[in-house]
């Protein structure tokens, strides 16, 4: 940071006071405070900064769903990937029907020129935004003809975030930006375009293949018919989104490195007994044990380890000079029980 | 005559964890278990279903990861070692157990399953199990279809389009290498879709993919058979969607057949209840204690005390679960066939590894279950995707709905607060990977080489077990760094090629450790 502040040194300083207090303008006094200290010696432009306290204002936004960022994610650092790319990028990617995912890395110099182009009596508060952008239908997205657009505050340095755009199966295009008080917004960069999946059964019949109404729900397994087609399609969905939010799969998937959930979380002691039967003999000796030879070290000693579970036990172990002339047995005996 | 037919659908994947640089190591065992618990079992179930004559076709995806990894003689020879060890301490539980007769019984199965499983894989099948699965499918009896590269999560790649072909393409070049024939048909990783990908796939030669249930429920139009026949896609690839309900009667560990009292614990293994230094040479290299794969109890019930497991008990309720499963399939497909002009297809897609890993008796419930169908009814049979469209060649248009089969049914387990950091990474590489293969265009030089190996680096970082891992938070440590270290091998090779300054040794170190897909063309990243 110092390095780059040295190059443009009053310019950068003017900027970031203008960003920073506008981006602390609005939150409640307490993020406020917290916000502070974390941006102190620090700079947005610098790597990552993750604070809790983004948590805070998120949840004013109705919109918006900050997940913070895990511990996880901060112990990336540890391995050498560059934390940023500084490409000026913004992109975003479907997580499902309801909502989008987006990531941007912008550089100083970008924010900089986007900056210089302001008017200066127009600088004051900026504040970082997206702007979310429906383009369902549009071919060519000139930034004027979308269908409709709304705006989220975010924490530029979260670099991140999660947007609940809340419609399936639309064509979806964000920019990041910074916004003025008087509602002026400048773009600092836009995304690609992406469609939220499907949900829901199609409204769309297809002549050469349709089945009567009644029967197609019976093929879906919905018996209890209803009174209505909407009904049906609504209770239909309902049955699925039961489906796949019930794990099925993910146990099973990448199923090897995954753990199973083990029912079994309450204390336990568990206690097992084993007797180790070792002695010694001669080095050629024959040694057994009720009649199964057991084998011997070089030295002529012996160890066996035996499970013992409860019960009455004994071991016969017989031993066998090599000239067959000396034969000497011991029957050692157990009993195990549970007081 | 049959009124309808049931697809059976293994999908058998692992990542490609192979590690020269140490002598032992830990996640390298995943492989090791599933060949012993799950891919020897399978090819056995064949050879009896065949050697009887059973009729029966069954689909397999060999996922292109997984086979790179039965063909590389290093994995190879670690799983000999690996079996020895196992046979040792069959050998010692053998003697422990001696007077311990319900232990002893089981002690000596599992010596008989490992130690035949040796004999096997060293003379029987020369090591090789691809020759295997090829000589069913060769024999008519096993559909075998491919899967991206390293199974990369396509959805949320696919911001760079190439990098949606690479992983298909570089799949089924894998594939044609391996089975000497074009892959008929592709597993998508996780079953994750989004639209535009059947266009790739058509432009790479498959002729059929597999989804999630609501992939094809909530197609456009309203698909007329719901999951239970094929349709094409607009670019004329068939489709085919996941039934819930045999799904959910293996796969549910609440519901499901595997939760059942009389078969095997899985938690309850000798790696975490003997004395430690007794197994200590059988558990993992720092000695922390694992699951070794020897397992003595049946789950018995939902506390903590276990019986003893009982082999002929649990075998008998897995012939009455596969008489089970059959006849719930037989009421359905009579059930739907009543209001369909054409037969309808039930499509029952599991993980592989789920049979015999987790489910120790899951591989004789689908013999079972095959030679049931087979000889017991007649309202079902067995068929693959490929020659349900024979019979039916003709089919609706849709629009399949971008969906996958993990938890919430999209893409939210791969793209989450534990995860979402890769793919600004990703997204990057992929870019300068394809960057790289255009302006590069190398042929027959050291640049070629770079280019080639990185384009394995890139593959290697995509897969989607990473994200997987870090989301369930298991071995999330070792995804994060196999994450990174390709990407960071990546950006080394291509230092090289930029700055012309290279490395030799480096280059080779690279290519040794990270040596899947030897025959790969790193112009499968080129912008067409």
């Amino acid at each position: 940071m110092r390095k780059v502040s040295s190059r443009t040194p009053k310019k950068t300083k003017n900027i970031k006071k203008i960003i920073k207090k506008s981006s602390l303008k609005r939150i409640t006094p307490k993020a406020t405070k917290k916000k502070k200290t974390t941006l102190k010696e620090d700079s947005m432009f610098q790597a990552p900064v993750y604070s809790l306290s983004a948590q805070k204002e998120s949840v004013e936004i109705e919109k918006v769903k900050f997940t913070a960022v895990k511990e996880a994610a901060l112990d990336n650092n540890r391995y050498s990937l560059p934390l940023r790319y500084s490409d000026n990028r913004i992109t975003i990617l479907a997580r499902d029907p309801w909502w989008i995912h987006t990531y941007w890395d912008i550089s100083e110099h970008r924010i900089n020129e986007v900056i210089s182009s302001i008017p200066v009596y127009e600088r004051e508060n900026l504040k970082w935004i997206l702007r979310v952008y429906d383009l369902t239908g549009i071919n060519h997205f000139d930034g004027k003809n979308a269908n409709s657009f709304f705006d989220i505050g975010i924490h530029f340095e979260a670099n991140s975030w999660y947007i609940n755009v809340n419609q399936p199966e639309r064509s979806w295009c964000v920019e990041i930006g910074l916004v003025n008080p008087s509602g002026k917004f400048f773009m600092v960069a836009r995304s690609n375009i992406i469609k939220t999946p499907y949900f829901g059964i199609s409204s769309i019949i297809d002549e050469e293949w349709a089945l009567p109404d009644e029967d197609y729900y019976k093929v879906l397994g919905i018996y209890d018919l209803g009174k209505s087609s909407l009904e049906r399609k609504r209770k239909f969905e309902e049955i699925v989104k039961n489906q796949i939010s019930s794990p099925l799969s993910s146990w099973g998937v990448s199923s090897l490195s995954s753990e199973r959930p083990k029912q079994i979380d309450k204390f336990f002691l568990e206690v097992w007994t084993e007797l180790i039967l070792y002695g010694r003999t001669e080095p050629d000796a024959d040694v057994t044990v009720e009649g199964k030879k057991v084998n011997l070290r070089p030295d002529g000693t012996f160890s066996i380890r035996y499970a013992l579970p409860v019960g009455d036990y004994q071991y016969k172990v017989a031993g066998v000079s090599k000239n067959k002339k000396h034969k000497v047995t011991k029957t050692p005996a157990v009993k195990r029980f549970e007081k | 005559m049959e009124k309808g037919y049931l697809s059976l659908v293994l999908h058998a994947h692992l990542p490609f964890i192979r590690h020269p640089e140490y002598d032992e190591f830990l996640e390298e065992r995943w492989f090791f278990e599933a060949l012993s618990e799950t891919y020897i079992p399978i090819l056995e179930m064949f050879e009896g279903l065949v050697r009887d004559r059973v009729e029966f076709c069954i689909t397999m995806n060999l996922s292109p990861t997984l086979c790179n990894m039965f063909a590389d003689e290093l994995l190879r020879n670690r799983y000999v070692k690996h079996l020895n060890k196992m046979v040792e301490l069959c050998e010692k539980e053998i003697d422990r157990n001696r007077f311990n007769p319900e232990f002893h019984k089981l002690a000596l199965m599992y010596y008989h399953r490992f130690s035949s499983m040796r004999e096997k894989f060293l003379h029987a099948y020369n090591k090789d199990l691809i020759r295997e699965f090829k000589k069913y499918q060769d024999k008519g009896v096993l559909e075998i279809i491919t899967c991206g590269a390293t199974h990369g999560y396509l959805p949320l790649l696919g911001i760079n389009k190439e990098a949606i072909r690479a992983q298909i393409r570089v799949g089924a070049n894998s594939y044609r290498k391996f089975f000497g024939t074009d892959p008929k048909g592709i597993w998508l990783p996780e079953c994750a879709y989004s639209e535009d990908v059947d266009k790739i796939l058509k432009e790479e030669g498959i002729k059929y993919f597999l989804m999630e249930s609501h992939g094809v429920l909530f197609s456009r139009p309203r698909p007329k058979f719901g999951v239970y026949s094929s349709y094409y896609t607009k670019n004329k690839v068939a489709v085919f969607g996941r039934d819930h309900e045999s799904s959910k009667s293996v796969w549910s560990a609440v519901e499901g057949y595997p939760g059942d009292y009389d078969y095997r614990e899985y938690y309850r293994d000798v790696g975490f209840d003997l004395d430690h230094d007794y197994v200590r040479p059988y558990i993992s290299a720092c000695g922390a204690r694992i699951f070794t794969g020897i397992k003595y109890y049946r789950i018995t019930g939902e506390g903590n005390h276990k019986e003893p497991y009982n082999p002929e008990r649990a075998l008998d309720k897995a012939a009455y679960h596969a008489g089970n499963f059959m006849f719930n399939r037989e009421k359905q497909i009579e059930h739907i066939a009543s209001m369909f002009d054409r037969k309808p297809i039930i499509i029952a897609p599991y993980d592989a590894e789920l049979y015999g890993h987790w489910w120790f008796e899951g591989v004789s419930w689908l013999n079972f279950l095959i030679r049931k169908i087979c000889y017991d009814q007649k309202t079902i049979k067995l068929i693959t995707p490929s020659r349900y469209l024979n019979i039916y060649p003709k089919n609706q248009v849709i629009n399949p709905a971008p969906s996958s089969w993990g938890y919430k049914g999209y893409y939210e387990v791969w793209l989450n607060g534990s995860n979402d950091w890769i793919y600004p990474h990703l997204h990057r590489a992929q870019e300068k990977m394809t960057e790289a293969a255009n302006q590069y265009r190398a042929k027959g030089d050291v640049k070629e080489r770079i280019l080639n190996q990185m384009a394995r680096e890139l593959l290697l970082a995509q897969g989607s077990d990473w994200a997987f891992m870090m989301k369930t938070g298991a071995f999330s440590e070792y995804a994060k760094k196999k994450t990174v270290i390709h990407l960071e091998r990546f950006y080394l090779l291509k230092s090289y090629l930029d700055k012309g300054f290279i490395n030799y040794e480096v280059i080779e170190d690279i290519e040794r450790k990270d040596n899947i897909f030897p025959e790969i063309s790193y112009s499968a990243f080129q912008s067409q």
